[in-house]
């Protein structure tokens, strides 16, 4: 664009070729319209297609074989199938995350939404309190678990001191306990988290003359909540509940790191499964097996989720 | 809660109505206090506890009836002794590389898929986006082994390329599929006039587009930040190298290799990993719900 200031010296173009001219033009801008996009997206379609499409269907073939990398594939049907529900560990596996995603999931979106009402109040030192609240957030899964362990720890523990203070005779060895384990897991995995800004982001985006309206109608705070706010909110709630659904499927972090799985299996999630199977055991085939029954699982939870999705999440505008 | 009819009221703009909003808004912001105050209390609990017995001496942690939240005396040793135990500057570079590796590639990636996605019309665009909607919505499991066994048919395992070519290849559905929403909403008026002054595709992206999106932007950086400090399974997988290795795998073999007697060590190197993080959620939270807030920009 340097050029522009030797433009008035330049000779005037004869009608023809000025023509021709905006012709190059108009298939310049038409190539560009049509092709541009596309080079915009190209990443992410060869990014589909490599680490994405791929995998899926290499992991869908490998699930029907014997495989350890070091060796050729070899094929056996359906017995790694088979083999997953004959095993217990795996059954007990496929219990505790799924009582994890039943409990935790509709959990974590409750006290999300909670939190994100309660700081939405127009309060003084409204800043300190969100500021405040997502701190816990903050201290990383190895640090969480860390402390996790510290609290929950049967002799030093804060939870057994705290109940001996208060006299109460429900001293547990909590993490020690096979039964008891996935339960702490469960709960202390109910938070607000990212879904709490999610929700609160949302809540900016509640055009205020709805609530205008709505006090007009003489409607309580409840009415208004029940009537403007949540049905507002749902969009959010749908984006929510999916990720939070997925994320539910795939946790492991926290027990990997605290009790390994343990003990006996009772703190051990889907996701450490294939990841035990995969990079300890060296059962490629086996691994690939379980991902593909997860990857079924989800599905069918997805497609539903969405299906129902028709009749009560709400957009503005149509 | 004691409220007059809004009929009532407007009709009788007097003392009444002055004093019983009044009452009213006292009442439900005492509430909200309470509310707000019990639930940081429990949410902030294990936080507060992880501070206070890191600054405690070893005796100070058999448990005494009442709870000694703030030590007395208050001592260092805890950082000093744990910071000793391991290279954390080491381990804390590496968890850098994972966020700028991962994360500068993957932002430059996804927001300009998510801007062809939003705002140019193509061939096939919806039948795409539906595609990147289903593979948000995929566990990573699912994707997991075949691609580690690609990762090392190539020799990638043991450097950064795991972490680097995934992310330049746009790796991550849910921020395409965020921020594609976050570009649509952005009012069409300001890029006509750009193009009509003769900016191309691109200068619109960069001068109009990703200014009004600093709030998603920064969302999303926060995000991969926090990834980076959480992550365990990547780091298992292709950082298992002693060089390589990120703060949540030395936290892990710390974790393993203390016994009970290094409670205070390991709270106080917990604390010291936490920091940078609630520094940048503090500025992002900030930052987004602000961005949120002030920019009224909807379709």
């Amino acid at each position: 664009m340097t050029s522009t200031g030797l433009s008035a010296g330049q000779p005037r173009l004869q009608p023809s070729e000025q023509e021709a001219q905006l012709q190059r033009q108009a298939q310049r801008r038409r190539f560009r319209r049509r092709i541009l996009p596309f080079v915009f997206i190209l990443p992410w379609i060869l990014g589909v297609l490599l680490f994405q499409a791929y995998p899926i269907l290499d992991s869908f073939y490998h699930s029907f074989t014997v495989y350890d990398v070091f060796q050729p594939a070899k094929w056996v049907g359906l017995r790694n199938y088979r083999n997953l529900f004959e095993n217990s560990y795996t059954r007990m596996a496929l219990q505790n995350t799924l009582l994890y995603v039943v409990v935790s999931v509709p959990g974590g979106l409750v006290v999300g939404l909670l939190q994100a009402l309660l700081l939405n109040v127009k309060v003084r030192g409204l800043q300190l309190f969100r500021t405040l609240a997502i701190v816990p957030g903050t201290v990383p899964a190895a640090g969480a678990a860390a402390v996790s362990i510290f609290i929950w720890s049967p002799s030093l523990g804060l939870i057994n001191s705290i109940l001996e203070w208060l006299g109460l005779p429900w001293r547990q060895s909590w993490l020690v306990d096979p039964v008891m384990v996935k339960w702490i897991f469960i709960f202390m995995t109910i938070q607000g988290g990212i879904g709490m800004l999610i929700f609160l982001a949302g809540l900016q985006n509640v055009p205020q003359e709805l609530y205008d309206a709505s006090k007009i109608d003489g409607a309580h705070s409840m009415q208004t909540l029940v009537n403007v706010t949540l049905p507002m909110l749902t969009p959010y709630t749908l984006f929510n509940l999916l990720t939070s659904l997925i994320g539910a499927f795939q946790y492991f972090t926290g027990p990997m790191l605290m009790t390994g799985g343990g003990p006996a299996g009772g703190s051990t999630f889907y996701a450490q499964l294939i990841y035990e199977s995969a990079f300890i055991l060296f059962r490629m085939g086996h691994a690939a097996a379980l991902a593909w029954i997860l990857f079924v699982i989800c599905v069918v939870i997805v497609v539903t989720v969405f299906r129902s999705s028709a009749s009560w999440v709400y957009y503005e505008g149509g | 809660m004691a409220s007059l009819r809004p009929m009532q009221a407007a009709a009788l703009p007097g003392n009444r109505y002055f004093l019983g909003m009044r009452t009213r808004r006292f009442i439900q912001h005492t509430l909200a206090y309470v509310l707000i105050a019990a639930f940081l209390i429990v949410a902030l609990m294990p936080v507060a506890w992880m501070f206070g017995t890191s600054f405690k001496t070893l005796d100070q942690l058999r448990i005494t009836v009442p709870i000694q939240w703030i030590p007395n005396p208050v001592t260092f040793e805890n950082y000093v002794k744990g910071w000793a135990v391991r290279d954390w500057p080491h381990f804390l570079r590496n968890t850098l590389f994972l966020a700028v590796f991962v994360g500068v590639p993957t932002m430059a990636s996804c927001t300009l898929a998510a801007y062809a996605f939003a705002r140019m019309r193509f061939r096939g665009s919806e039948a795409l986006m539906l595609i990147n909607i289903s593979l948000m919505l995929i566990p990573d499991q699912v994707t997991l082994v075949p691609r580690f066994v690609m990762m090392a048919r190539m020799g990638w395992v043991g450097t950064w390329l795991p972490a680097i070519i995934p992310s330049m290849l746009a790796l991550n559905p849910a921020m395409v599929f965020v921020l594609r929403q976050f570009f649509r909403a952005i009012p069409n008026d300001l890029s006509d006039a750009a193009r009509i002054d003769g900016c191309h595709e691109l200068g619109i992206f960069w001068r109009i587009v990703v200014p009004l999106s600093r709030p998603i932007l920064a969302l999303q950086i926060v995000l991969i930040t926090s990834w980076a400090w959480n992550d365990l399974l990547f780091s298992l997988l292709y950082l298992k190298d002693k060089s390589m290795q990120t703060l949540t795998l030395a936290m892990q073999s710390f974790l393993g290799y203390r016994g009970d007697t290094a409670w205070g060590q390991m709270m106080a190197m917990s604390v010291l990993m936490s920091l940078p993080m609630m520094v940048l959620a503090y500025f992002g939270q900030r930052y987004f719900t602000e961005g949120f807030t002030l920019s009224g920009i909807k379709g």
